[in-house]
């Protein structure tokens, strides 16, 4: 609300045009986060996090399911940025990069570190 | 994938010893650890693939230092050559390339990643989370940057050299026909790869304090650290992807021909610098927010006071945020084509809530029990500091001295006072801070206030004789001068104080080494402090905690060293503490899918020892 409130007075005031879209686009961009986050609270209601008198043994069991260590998440910035890097010196190392991020994205979804 | 069991704990007969009235000792609580390992890797190939986020801290910590003192050796070249008027180390070609990677890396490969890696380690720990919410994403988020930087610092290496446009690469200077070299297109990449690193890593730290607090962990209970990375991850996601579009339509200038920079098809520079400050200026805050979180971590625990207007000091940041995306064309006012009143009006009124946080850190230390170990000495030199970087900032908001003052070495002091007093001081703060937590183990005091009084003379001297030479008309960005009024002398002072801050750095690498190569005997709260990451070991456990205290306040840990003193703590510790009578195996937050069968397993077995008695 507050982007778009200041970007409404920002063209009031005569701003220039990509103030204007920026700051509309940030009213944007906030509203997705804002509507994440009520879309989130209607659905599953006041957690038990948010409870001011819960405790540790109110949701309590494993700590959690975290993966193990992996190549993938380095071999993908390293396909990321030939990717890109492609751009100023050469296809051939977009297209090496790619590859990479298309390899590493699919063992990233199936892999399973049993 | 691993999953982590719970471990029992110790029982709350023992809190306070035989001694009722007696302080808790976190130490006598948590006891020595059931969990093996603590998280880092020992292996280079550990190291490469690892997705914890304590290790992933540890990483950005040190990758960024490494910027830091890369950029440090940049601003070196940059004291040398203008020590003394003439050209004597550099050409000028060269020296462009130095004083853009030197602010380059500063703002993007150590300020903002320091941060992060506070957002990995710490924040986590601070909420009672057992990792961040993504891993892998973190993972693949550090090696960007990583990578990104590399790219970067490699332009030096590319035909023509590094980028030579300066950190926000206005064009035409940064067109095809102004910088025509690969490295100037080496350096637009490596902040579209850093600008995606810190926007996904954005996502997680919002994902991560919103869904892995630990339960009476709220919102307003949350250590202002937190609160501050996650309003500074909303700016990220806000400001970065600007920046990100920006510099894609450059990179599309110089590759494809396109003109949305170029003024003689109709594109606009401007446009650019429009685009690049809606970035720039919340960046200056993006980089600051968690730094002033550290020391707002501190002040109160070397006071022996809560922290003063807890509540405002949360507003003052969100204002802060929400007012940093509006102010960005006071970089602009010489170009004649922004509405001045409304950017300096917006310009000022930031300091009313930067006024609120200078005001409250004051408040906490106000009337308290003041000692002055290392992080408190190092946070009350960021206060110092960053004021007079605040009041400087001021006066360029108003146009009439901006205009003046635009483009000359007093910016640069400026600029320096502000990110070099918020980010490089309150960085040592929160090193000293943390450092126990971390390794297990102390930093020496004694080095630490060697330490202090050399890096504050040194930057002092480094950086307000700036203020004088632009004062008196000295521009930024020049290797050479005229040896005019006192400018020479000024500049030397300024050299001679870059090589105290040199000095400076050398008895904080030795207490590092004696540190590391001592015994880690720190215990898990050697400050007495308040929030959770301080209720467990040092260093934390895998996974951080096996216990957790109850949270009925900002301070738990607080709370809890206090449980046996009535009016002292908050209120409802105690009883929420008896409350897990008979609950021992029950005390961990945090459940994952399997929490359900684990709680359903835990009354099985309950009724049938009911049954069997």
């Amino acid at each position: 609300m507050y982007f778009l409130a200041i970007g409404l007075i920002y063209l009031a005031v005569g701003g220039d045009p990509a103030g204007i879209v920026a700051l509309l686009m940030a009213s944007g961009l906030g509203g997705l986060i804002a509507g994440f986050a009520w879309h989130f609270g209607r659905r599953y209601g006041t957690r038990v996090e948010d409870l001011q008198d819960s405790d540790a043994p109110d949701a309590t069991g494993v700590v959690g399911v975290y993966p193990t260590a992996s190549l993938r998440p380095i071999a993908l910035a390293f396909g990321t940025t030939l990717l890109v890097l492609g751009v100023p010196i050469g296809s051939w190392m977009s297209m090496i990069g790619a590859a990479i991020v298309a390899s590493q994205v699919l063992l990233l979804v199936h892999d399973t570190d049993d | 994938m691993t999953t982590i069991d719970r471990k029992p704990s110790a029982p709350t007969v023992t809190l306070g010893g035989d001694d009722p009235n007696h302080l808790v000792s976190i130490d006598s609580v948590i006891g020595p650890s059931g969990q093996e390992g603590t998280g880092l890797p020992t292996t280079l190939v550990g190291w490469l693939t690892t997705t914890n986020h304590k290790a992933l801290g540890v990483a950005y910590f040190v990758a960024s230092l490494t910027f830091l003192a890369i950029g440090g050796g940049l601003a070196g070249i940059i004291r040398a050559e203008l020590t003394s008027p003439g050209q004597q180390v550099v050409s000028e070609q060269v020296y462009n390339q130095v004083f853009t990677i030197h602010g380059s890396v500063m703002v993007f490969l150590f300020a903002v990643p320091f941060g992060f890696g506070l957002a990995n380690y710490i924040m986590p720990l601070q909420i009672g989370a057992p990792d961040l919410a993504f891993p892998r994403l973190n993972a693949f988020s550090f090696w960007l940057y990583v990578i990104g930087g590399a790219v970067m610092l490699f332009g030096f290496a590319a035909d023509g050299g590094a980028a030579p446009f300066g950190w926000f690469a206005y064009p035409p200077l940064s067109g095809a026909s102004g910088s025509p070299g690969l490295g100037a297109d080496m350096w637009i990449v490596a902040i579209i790869l850093t600008g995606t690193s810190g926007t996904l890593t954005a996502v997680n730290v919002i994902a991560t304090i919103t869904m892995l607090r630990t339960p009476g962990m709220t919102l307003f209970r949350m250590p202002i650290l937190t609160w501050n990375l996650l309003v500074t991850a909303f700016m990220v996601l806000v400001v970065f992807p600007v920046l990100s579009g920006a510099l894609l339509m450059l990179l599309a200038d110089r590759q494809f021909g396109t003109k949305f920079y170029v003024p003689t098809d109709g594109g606009s520079p401007i446009l650019w610098q429009h685009l690049f400050w809606f970035f720039g200026h919340p960046e200056v805050y993006i980089v600051a927010l968690p730094f002033f979180g550290v020391v707002t971590e501190i002040f109160p625990v070397f006071a022996r006071r809560p922290v003063f207007g807890y509540k405002g000091l949360i507003f003052a940041t969100l204002t802060i945020g929400a007012l940093s995306t509006s102010v960005w064309a006071h970089h602009m006012f010489v170009t004649g084509e922004v509405v001045v009143t409304f950017f300096a009006l917006t310009s000022s009124l930031i300091a009313i809530p930067t006024g609120v946080k200078v005001f409250n850190w004051m408040g906490s230390m106000y009337g308290g029990a003041i000692t002055f170990e290392a992080p408190m000495k190092f946070a009350i030199g960021f206060l110092v500091t960053f004021v007079v970087g605040g009041v400087t900032g001021v006066m360029l908001a108003s146009p009439t001295l901006d205009f003046q003052l635009s483009d000359s070495f007093f910016v640069v002091a400026h600029f320096h006072y502000v990110m070099g007093g918020t980010v490089v001081i309150a960085l040592f703060a929160g090193i000293y801070f943390w450092w126990p937590k971390v390794t297990g183990r102390m930093l020496s005091e004694r080095l630490a206030t060697w330490h202090f009084w050399l890096l504050m003379i040194g930057f002092n001297m480094t950086f307000f004789f700036m203020h004088l030479l632009g004062r008196e008309g000295m521009p930024r960005r020049v290797p050479d001068y005229e040896p005019i009024s006192n400018w020479e002398l000024w500049n030397q002072l300024a050299t001679a104080g870059y090589v105290i801050l040199l000095i400076s750095m050398v008895p904080f690498l030795i207490a590092v080494v004696k540190s590391l190569r001592g015994p880690a005997n720190a215990g898990a709260d050697p400050w007495n402090a308040y929030s959770l990451e301080w209720a467990t070991t040092s260093p934390p456990v895998e996974h951080n905690f096996e216990w957790i205290p109850p949270i009925r306040s900002e301070r738990p840990v607080f709370d809890f060293r206090w449980i046996n003193h009535d009016d002292v703590g908050a209120p409802g510790v105690a009883e929420a503490w008896m409350a897990r009578e008979g609950l021992d195996d029950r005390w961990l937050p945090l459940a994952g899918p399997v929490a359900a069968d684990v709680a359903d397993d835990a009354n099985a077995a309950s009724s049938a020892d009911s049954d069997v008695g």
